[in-house]
């Protein structure tokens, strides 16, 4: 457990631990003896618990239908060292390390950052908030004993289901924590920032409880150094009461070189709204998972997605809608941009129960190939066992539009321009959506950045 | 300015045109009318610089100089504005951005400076006030969910603004009603000045009788079958294009 406020962390750029690396599990047993001897039992139990799952299901293989697209046994090779608070090795940690590598320091004035997926006061910017709401990391309410982390934490995930879930849950430790009671609608956006470092393994948990009728934006954004080699592998849980309204953002802008497995978890409340936005352009190898459970009737979610790769990299978006309730609407649009030899996976899954009547789900992947080398695999997934449904779907895969390109060069713009202008136009019609103005011009400075 | 001489074009191994001879000189306004088939949309795009169209034959000069051999954003460097009869929905793309970044390659071309955002909105604002167009058309994606008229009129917007030496109209009549056909010829209209010429080509009289001609061509199979005055545009009206076909076997002019 991470002691206090006075603790400093690592270097950023090529840390090293002194620590010998380890297997993704192999930590398990010190960072049990050395930090955990005093925790909950219940938490004992749910890492435990994780950690025997993980034990026999290992690493998933593309023998199995849900990672048919994506090898990750690039990870077992690897060897990164466990998560740990940093207290020798190089300097502090300073806001300029985290401003150069922040998609926007005006995202929010509220602002929890985790470094390897550890609490860092210092460079957190938090605030206290009327009405109950709270804000923090997890880490330090795990010490307490916090009925609401404890009912809520571990109860949405689904160890059994995914390996790297069951890790997860294996070294939960810390995390953000936000709580919205009941009716309370928080206007600042709360920014959580994950920095990781060269050679670490993390494993951040985030829980986020938002009650009957309040709203929340919550960003997630995870950062690491240009040329840093490590494993982040967040899980968030997220549960929303009767008509709660949460707009979330993830911000995927790792180093090119690292591995990024996450899970997104949300359990929706009758008549709530939750909107996804899923924003990722670096790592090596990236899968993220983002199941919705709309488990109220006239409950609605819409999940926006837009990835932009290039060079080797590999990303793939699995993503659920499992519609549990009648009068429930989904909709999903997902735009890739791939160039080089660059590698995508979009499966879309949509599940509609029996009593899911009158379900109105609509699902939409494009890819933009820039590069002949580069491919996509899109599978899109519908279940339906409900007889009053309306579920549409479309994917297409497609190179620049020759008549757009041709109709701009016509007014005198170039080749180049008129390509970039038309990529960054793709990807708009995706960022378009965001609602915060500081997020939204951050990302369309990344965009052109990138072309 | 545009000098056509025996152009002969395929197209996925096809001849469309069949030697056309046209001469358009500054401060004319020339009809090109023909029916269905006849190739007049692949002269628009063989003048803008489409490259699915294979010129098999003859040379183009535009201001003496090879337009041939001009990349398309060459050609609307140097002043030619083709006004589309389907301008393409560009999805994504801001129409403001769009125009400005339009004008402001051309205004490079010719050694101006870059016009800043600011004054640009000012100097667009008039130019679509002057065609009736809204300026919320500004802020949504190039031609975008526009109806048919309303991407008309963004085509004569972008003329007005690039005001290029050589305007070529593609069936821009075509699905404007006539209050919009009457905006539309009169933007055409301010443009009929010395230094500039205008090439209009459809299919129906209609137009012409807003933006008169200095000259009517008829294009039959892919070849001028005659030219005239505008007096032809109107013996064409009454009598349809039937009585051409006679004139083009016997090889009359």
């Amino acid at each position: 457990m991470v002691e206090g406020s006075s603790v400093e962390w690592g270097a950023l750029i090529m840390l090293e631990s002194g620590r010998q690396p380890l297997s993704l599990l192999g930590a398990y047993e010190s960072v049990k003896k050395e930090r955990w001897t005093r925790s909950p039992s219940w938490l004992s139990a749910v890492r435990e618990e994780g950690r025997a799952l993980f034990e026999k299901m290992g690493l998933p293989t593309r023998r199995q239908e849900e990672w048919k697209y994506t090898d990750v046994s690039a990870l077992g090779r690897q060897e990164f060292s466990a998560p740990f608070p940093m207290h020798s090795a190089g300097r502090p940690l300073e806001e300029s390390d985290l401003s150069r590598l922040l998609l926007s320091e005006d995202i929010s004035p509220l602002r929890l950052v985790f470094v390897d997926g550890f609490y860092s006061h210092s460079l957190s910017r938090t605030g206290k908030f009327p009405d109950g709401v709270e804000t923090g990391d997890l880490g330090s309410l795990l010490k307490e004993d916090h009925s609401m982390v404890e009912k809520h934490l571990a109860s949405y995930a689904k160890p059994d289901e995914n390996s790297f879930v069951a890790l997860n849950s294996a070294f939960i430790e810390d995390g953000g924590w936000v709580y919205i009671p009941d009716g309370v609608r928080l206007t600042v956006p709360v920014h959580l920032v994950y920095l990781s470092t060269n050679g670490v393994g993390s494993h951040p948990r985030n829980v986020v409880v938002v009650g009957n009728g309040a709203a929340v934006t919550v960003i997630e954004e995870y950062i690491g150094d240009a040329g840093a080699v490590y494993f982040s592998n967040p899980v968030t849980e997220i549960r929303m009461g009767d008509g709660a309204e949460v707009e979330h953002y993830k911000i995927q802008r790792e180093s090119e070189d690292a591995f990024h497995i996450a899970m997104i978890e949300v359990k929706q409340g009758e008549g709530s709204r939750f909107v996804s936005h899923n924003l990722g352009f670096g790592g090596r190898l990236t899968r993220n998972n983002i199941h919705s459970y709309l488990t109220g009737p006239g409950s609605s979610c819409m999940f926006n997605g837009l990835f932009m790769i290039g060079g080797t990299q590999h990303v793939d978006n699995h993503t659920l809608i499992h519609h549990g309730a009648p009068d429930c609407r989904s909709e999903e649009v997902y735009h890739g941009i791939l160039d080089g030899r660059a590698r995508g996976v979009f499966n879309g899954k949509i599940y509609v129960e029996r009593e899911a009547q009158r379900t109105d789900s609509r699902q939409t992947s494009r890819s933009l190939m820039l590069s002949t080398d580069a491919a996509v695999d899109a599978k899109p997934q519908l279940e339906i066992f409900a007889d009053d449904v309306k579920c549409t779907h479309g994917a297409t895969v497609g190179q620049i539009d020759r008549d757009s390109l041709y109709y701009m060069r016509s007014r005198g713009i170039s080749m180049d321009e008129a390509r970039r202008m038309l990529t960054r136009g793709f990807a708009r019609q995706i960022t378009d959506r965001v609602k915060l103005d500081s997020l939204r011009q951050g990302l369309e400075q990344e965009l052109t950045n990138k072309l | 300015m545009l000098e056509v001489r025996n152009l002969h074009t395929k197209v996925d191994g096809k001849a469309i045109l069949k030697g056309i001879d046209l001469s358009v000189k500054a401060g004319e306004v020339h009809a090109i009318m023909g029916p269905n088939g006849s190739g007049k949309s692949t002269l628009t795009q063989v003048l803008a610089g489409r490259e699915d169209y294979e010129v098999t034959e003859g040379e183009v000069l535009y201001k003496g100089r090879d337009l041939l051999e001009m990349a398309p954003e060459i050609r609307a460097r140097e002043g030619i504005f083709v006004a589309f009869q389907y301008p393409v929905e560009i999805p994504g793309v801001n129409n403001s951005y769009f125009l400005r970044t339009a004008l402001n390659t051309i205004r490079r071309h010719k050694g101006l400076e870059d016009i800043d955002a600011f004054d640009f909105l000012e100097m667009i604002k008039t130019h679509m006030s002057d065609i009736g167009m809204d300026p919320g058309m500004l802020d949504r994606s190039v031609n975008e969910g526009f109806s048919g008229g309303e991407k008309k009129r963004n085509e004569i917007l972008q003329m007005s603004l690039l005001r290029p030496d050589l305007t070529i109209l593609d069936e821009t009549d075509s699905g404007l009603d006539i209050d919009a056909l009457k905006i539309v010829a009169a933007g055409v209209n301010r443009f009929r000045q010395p230094d500039k010429a205008i090439v209009v080509i459809t299919h129906y009289q209609r137009l012409l009788d807003y933006i008169e001609p200095d000259f009517v061509h008829v294009l039959w199979n892919g070849q001028i079958v005659k030219s005239g005055q505008k007096e032809l545009a109107f013996e064409l009206e009454e009598r349809g294009y039937d009585w051409l076909r006679e004139a083009a076997l016997n090889g009359g002019r």
